[in-house]
């Protein structure tokens, strides 16, 4: 009973979507199915018999004359069945139109609630399934099941219509491919349903078999594969995942042709009986021969009908089920709404107090008992041994995550009372693992504040600033040429350092108060890392920089040095203080640096 | 005029060779996959058209009992009724039987497939990766997967089945009553053509639309992945990225929508005509009927026929038209597939060979600047050589000229006595043990990042461990070393960090220790202690080993044997620390200072 009720939630929901999108290709769309394609073919089949009747029946001359009353009934025919094609057709590519529309739609609402949910999602496995099922939904899902329900509608008025013809003519066995039918659908949901749960077993190793073919198309992968010789290594493994899919699925395949072979056979059965009946009857002369090509055309009719109700009807079901996928994804909790006008533009300080946090299905706190305050314009450094923290500790302060214990307060104010998007819009970001927009320079740099009037100089100047103007004017399209080679023939590929020049230029392009940056100098050459780090220091004096680097050489300048171990401060203070502590580990790190550095 | 005309004739002949040599292929490749499907596809689909035409016959012969009602043929209805039958359920179970043996055949053929592409993938020239086609045609035969290949075959085989009911309908139809059947065919010429034309259009333009469909799905791709995700709620980026997409969207979509109705009403207009003298060959054979020169029977058999004749040839229009839509697919497949592969020779490496750079010159094609120009130095065994520079001089593309990866370049590199161009590309890959820049992050668990094969010398695995640190990571993680190292995929699995990956990707360069060993940037996402313990490892453990390290941090190389300053791609200093450090304005000597001037107040 719960099967029917998924089932007629989402029927509601694609009916209302379609009503939505254009009113005009929903009611073509259910005059096609529903009266055009039925009414077509049993007039069709009743002007045949006619047609048969009339020249098997009438009286027979020797002319070869025109005669008006074969003429109407051919033209006739001809004329239903032309209007039929042609509006086929049409209706046909109005509806890809329609669908195209909404799946487009249901694309971009996914994107938008992806970037509106709780980062806690991103750290589960099992959502990333989901997220991959309801993908492959948004593209046709909510049409099919429109386009299946019409379907059904329609086989259910040509059952309605073909049941008392054959009744009238004595075909009692009309109601044996009816019964038949209920055992049709029995066994079509149950396929259906197999089916499903075969595909929810698959999803992560077929996810991983398409991240693998995306990954061995990349120029890093390639060139490991070469070096190492891992090709041989690598097929095995895909080999591997491929034999988990195939094995279920060609079981599955197996049951499926065992039942539907059976089912089949019935359905053919019961036809042709129904056709040596009729033709018995024809041959006794009870019914005309017009009338024997029209009870066969009939209950040929009817079995169709019947069929692709009860497969309607099963896929209805399977389709159904994916869909909920996509309403989990829309249903899944969203970050803590905007609230304007609720703290200053610019904030005086951020304290953070007893902030401890582990990430969802870790045992181990990323991070323990953290307090420290950070007060405006203050250039603060945090280093620590390779997993200390570091990053989740910024990723809490950024506000990404928010099932932490412990309170970070904005200017006083809890960030459980701020919306994520107060918190977002104070801090501008370089993440160590930065992402690479596979569009153009331009957009690269842009995409840190696209709202902002578009000014080609600000870009400019963000990129002098890095230096790597120079480089990007010295390309053949500049800054629209695309860091991408697969889009565009000019497109081009850059050096590690020069992703993160134009990285740290879309940080310095969003000018907020509060600058993060997580190993900012990790792929720069000396020079290009003193010029940046003086940057920071010198022209940006009154913003707020907080800079986590292994070079600990940009910590002496800092008013505040946060050493982090295994998720806890366990020193903290200016760089002369922090030297006088005895087997201190900042100590101990600095000293390592500037030893290696005396010849 | 008339040269237009013979150059597009020319066109058209030229690219129908090209189009039948391209599913010969296919074929021969369906073949060499998979030859009991072949075999047993061209079986079935001969026989179903043999059936076919049955049941026209069987279903004009029961109207002909029927209508004549002579006694004692009654039992002749009932074995006609069961001949159709018969005739249904060897269609039916054989179509059945056929098309399960094809979903396993697909499957191993799919298997047999990724392994290829892998395979070429790996033996590929590097310099096809620099190139936009090469992308191009490796996302589109990705689409190529054994069940296009399966329907290039069945195409083929369909043309020829539909071609023989076309005869068989055609001599019966020619035998009721001539006239008719050729202005059938005249009807139906038009119709063919356009819809053949259209077909090769609307391949055309399915390839353009497929580009732009694949930035869409680009798009999407980035806006999910958690990297981008939590640049995208910081920045606020979202409304822009689905302004983009909706931009590309519209006018695609507008494009489709424009297409297709060009398509209809060119398509319509002769759609009707061969409907039209369908129905009226109803009309013109219900009159022959009816002035008793014609039998009822043969009326039902001549209509059966002209149904099985329309739709054969409205099938092989179909057919033709389709082709050329998986032909373009076929072509990229092709062409994939004849890429030009690295140099394979029988001559042997020199063991220990001293590497000579001669005036290398290197430019990445189609870029007309010169990435590196007239570079000479040469590197001794033993040695350690460091290679430094700014971002962008040509450090990276230089050592990947070394280890082999690129092959058209001018100048020499010398292996001892050997010249590299004589040499194999997969000879010099195995004298070099590599950890690249960019490296890959394997979705698979931690020890089969570090040894990347399925045999394990578990002692040196052990100790290539121990050697990085990577042996305190394994510990941490909650299956040791056989967590997978991705939380995406592995409801059990765990992300590291960028620094602990790196360690991972040390102890994975330490396993496949050669004699010769390049690092590039191998301490910049470490810590300052294990940026240390690094070094000092490192140097430990290859004495005896030639060891080239690309590194911005120039404390960790001073004391090389010898360190190369690239500048703009040209070799502009050479020498010891000493003697780099004493030169005046020199670029070393700048970088040096930069760095130390900090951690020496």
């Amino acid at each position: 009973m719960e099967k029917a009720g998924v089932v007629i939630r989402n029927i509601k929901l694609a009916y209302k979507t379609a009503w939505r999108l254009s009113k005009k290709v929903f009611l073509l769309g259910i005059i096609r199915d529903v009266v055009l394609a039925n009414f077509t073919a049993y007039l069709g089949i009743y002007l045949i018999k006619k047609i048969v009747d009339y020249i098997t029946i009438s009286i027979k001359t020797s002319n070869l004359a025109f005669d008006s009353t074969l003429f109407l009934l051919c033209a006739l025919l001809f004329l239903i069945k032309g209007v039929e094609a042609v509006y086929i057709d049409y209706i046909t590519i109005l509806q890809n139109e329609m669908e195209a529309k909404s799946s487009e739609a249901m694309q971009n609402e996914l994107i938008k609630k992806i970037s509106q949910i709780k980062m806690e999602y991103f750290e589960q496995s099992d959502f990333y399934n989901k997220f991959h099922r309801a993908r492959s939904t948004a593209s046709h899902s909510v049409l099919q099941i429109f386009n299946y329900t019409n379907l059904c509608l329609s086989s259910i008025v040509s059952i309605i219509i073909a049941m008392p013809i054959l009744l009238n003519n004595d075909i009692w066995i009309a109601f044996i491919i009816a019964f038949l039918s209920v055992f049709h659908l029995t066994w079509w949901i149950k396929s259906n349903d197999r089916s499903y749960q075969r595909t929810v077993i698959d999803t992560p190793s077929t996810r991983k078999l398409g991240f693998l073919s995306g990954f061995f198309s990349m120029k890093n992968t390639i060139q490991e594969i070469k070096l190492n010789d891992s090709a041989d290594f690598l097929n095995r493994k895909q080999k591997d995942l491929y034999s988990e899919v195939k094995d279920g699925q060609i079981k599955l395949s197996s049951w499926r042709l065992f039942w539907e072979s059976i089912i089949e056979a019935l359905d053919k059965f019961g036809y042709y009986s129904v056709y040596l009946f009729c033709a018995l009857r024809a041959f006794a002369g009870k019914i005309s021969v017009g009338d024997l090509t029209y009870v066969v055309g009939v209950s040929q009719k009817l079995t169709a009908s019947v069929k692709i109700l009860t497969s309607m009807l099963g896929s209805l079901y399977d389709v159904s089920l994916m869909i909920d996928n996509y309403y989990y994804i829309i249903n899944c909790e969203e970050e803590r709404p905007f609230k304007a006008r609720s703290i200053n533009k610019i904030i005086a300080k951020i304290e953070i107090k007893n902030l401890c946090f582990r990430y969802p299905n870790s045992e181990t706190k990323a991070v323990d008992n953290v307090s420290f305050s950070i007060k405006s314009g203050e250039k603060i450094c945090i280093v620590g041994h390779n997993g200390a923290g570091k990053t989740t500790l910024i990723k809490l302060i950024l506000g990404l995550y928010s099932n932490f214990n412990g309170n970070i307060l904005y200017d006083d104010i809890n960030s459980n009372d701020l919306g994520n998007k107060n918190i977002y819009d104070m801090f501008t970001v370089a993440m160590q693992d930065y992402c690479k927009f596979p569009f153009t320079v331009y957009d690269n740099i842009l995409i840190s504040d696209a709202e902002k009037e578009k000014n080609k100089d600000e870009i400019v100047l963000s990129a002098k600033k890095t230096n790597i103007h120079n480089f990007i004017s010295e390309l053949p399209k500049g800054y629209e040429t695309f860091l991408n080679k697969e889009f565009d023939e000019y497109g081009t590929d850059m050096s590690e350092g020069q992703w993160h020049k134009i990285v740290l230029a879309r940080a310095l392009f969003r000018c907020k108060d509060i600058l993060v940056f997580d190993e900012p100098s990790a792929s720069l050459d000396p020079i290009a890392e003193k010029e940046f780090i003086d940057l920071l220091f010198d022209e940006y004096k009154e913003k707020t920089v907080i800079i986590i680097s292994h070079r600990l050489s940009c910590c002496l300048k800092a008013d505040n040095i946060i050493v982090m171990e295994s998720g806890k401060i366990v020193e903290q203070g200016k760089h002369s203080d922090l030297m006088n502590i005895e087997n201190g580990l900042y100590r101990k790190m600095f000293a390592m640096q500037a030893e290696s550095f005396k010849v | 005029m008339l040269c237009k005309r013979k150059a597009l004739r020319y066109r058209n002949m030229k690219s129908i060779k090209q189009m039948l040599s391209t599913i010969s292929y296919i074929i021969r490749l369906q073949w060499s996959y998979d030859k009991l499907s072949a075999i047993g596809q061209f079986v079935a689909l001969i026989t179903n058209q043999i059936c076919v035409f049955f049941n026209v016959y069987a279903a004009a012969k029961i109207i002909s009992i029927v209508s004549s009602a002579v006694d004692g043929t009654k039992n002749q209805l009932i074995i006609w009724v069961c001949i159709l039958l018969i005739c249904e359920f060897y269609k039916y179970t054989e179509t059945k039987i056929i098309k399960h043996y094809e979903r396993m055949a697909f499957y191993n053929t799919d298997e047999k497939i990724r392994e290829r592409r892998i395979l070429k993938i790996s033996k590929i020239k590097m310099e096809y990766f620099e190139t936009c086609e090469l992308y191009r045609s490796n996302s589109s035969i990705s689409r190529f997967t054994a069940k296009e290949i399966n329907s290039v075959y069945v195409s083929c085989v369909q043309v020829i089945s539909n071609l023989i009911t076309l005869i068989m309908t055609g001599v019966i139809l020619i035998s009721i009553s001539p006239l008719l059947f050729s202005l059938f065919i005249v009807a139906y010429l038009p119709f063919c053509f356009i819809s053949i034309k259209n077909g090769a259009l609307k391949a055309g333009f399915a390839k353009t639309k497929f580009d732009t469909q694949k930035k869409l799905d680009s798009l999407f791709s980035f806006a999910a992945d958690r990297k981008a995700v939590q640049e995208i709620k910081i920045f606020g980026a979202c409304d822009y990225l689905i302004k983009r997409r909706q931009k590309i969207f519209i006018s695609l979509r507008n494009d489709t929508l424009k297409f297709n109705l060009k398509l209809l009403n060119k398509c319509s207009a002769f759609k009707i005509l061969p409907l039209l003298l369908y129905y009226s060959v109803y009309f013109v054979l219900g009159l022959y009927v009816l002035s008793g020169r014609l039998m009822i029977a043969d009326f039902w058999l001549a209509v059966g026929c002209i149904q099985a004749f329309s739709a054969s040839l409205t099938g092989l229009i179909g057919i033709l038209s389709s082709i050329s839509y998986l032909n373009a697919l076929a072509v990229d497949y092709k062409t994939f597939f004849e890429y030009e592969e690295e140099r394979t020779t029988e001559n042997k490496m020199p063991k220990y060979p001293t590497i000579c750079l001669n005036n290398l010159s290197f430019k990445y094609p189609g870029s007309d600047k010169h990435v590196l120009k007239n570079i000479s130095f040469s590197i001794h065994n033993d040695n350690k050589i460091a290679i430094v520079g700014y971002n962008g001089a040509g450090k990276t593309t230089l050592s990947k000229l070394i280890i082999g990866l690129y092959n058209d370049y001018d100048g020499d590199l010398y292996f001892g006595k050997e010249n590299s161009k004589n040499l194999s590309n997969k000879s010099i890959y195995n004298l070099f043990s590599v950890a690249m820049q960019d490296y890959c992050k394997y979705p698979f668990s931690l020890k089969e990042n570090v040894v990347m094969s399925e045999d394990v010398d578990e002692k040196k695995y052990t100790d290539s461990l121990k050697l990085s640190k990577c042996d305190t990571i394994a510990n941490s993680l909650c299956f040791g070393d056989q967590t997978i190292l991705n939380k995406q995929f592995d409801v059990n699995g765990t992300d590291l960090s960028e620094g602990q990956w790196h360690t991972v990707i040390l102890a994975r360069s330490f396993y496949n220790a050669k004699s010769f060993v390049l690092f590039d940037e191998p301490t910049a996402s470490l810590d300052p202690v294990l940026e240390n313990n690094f070094i000092s490892n490192m140097l430990k453990h290859s004495e005896e080993k030639t060891v080239i390290v690309i590194s911005h941090r120039l404390s960790c190389i001073k004391n090389f044997d010898k360190i190369l300053v690239l500048d703009n791609g040209q070799l502009v200093e050479e020498g010891t620390h000493e003697q780099l450090i004493s030169i005046e304005n020199g670029v070393y000597k700048k970088m040096w200072y930069a760095q130390s001037s900090k951690y020496n107040k």
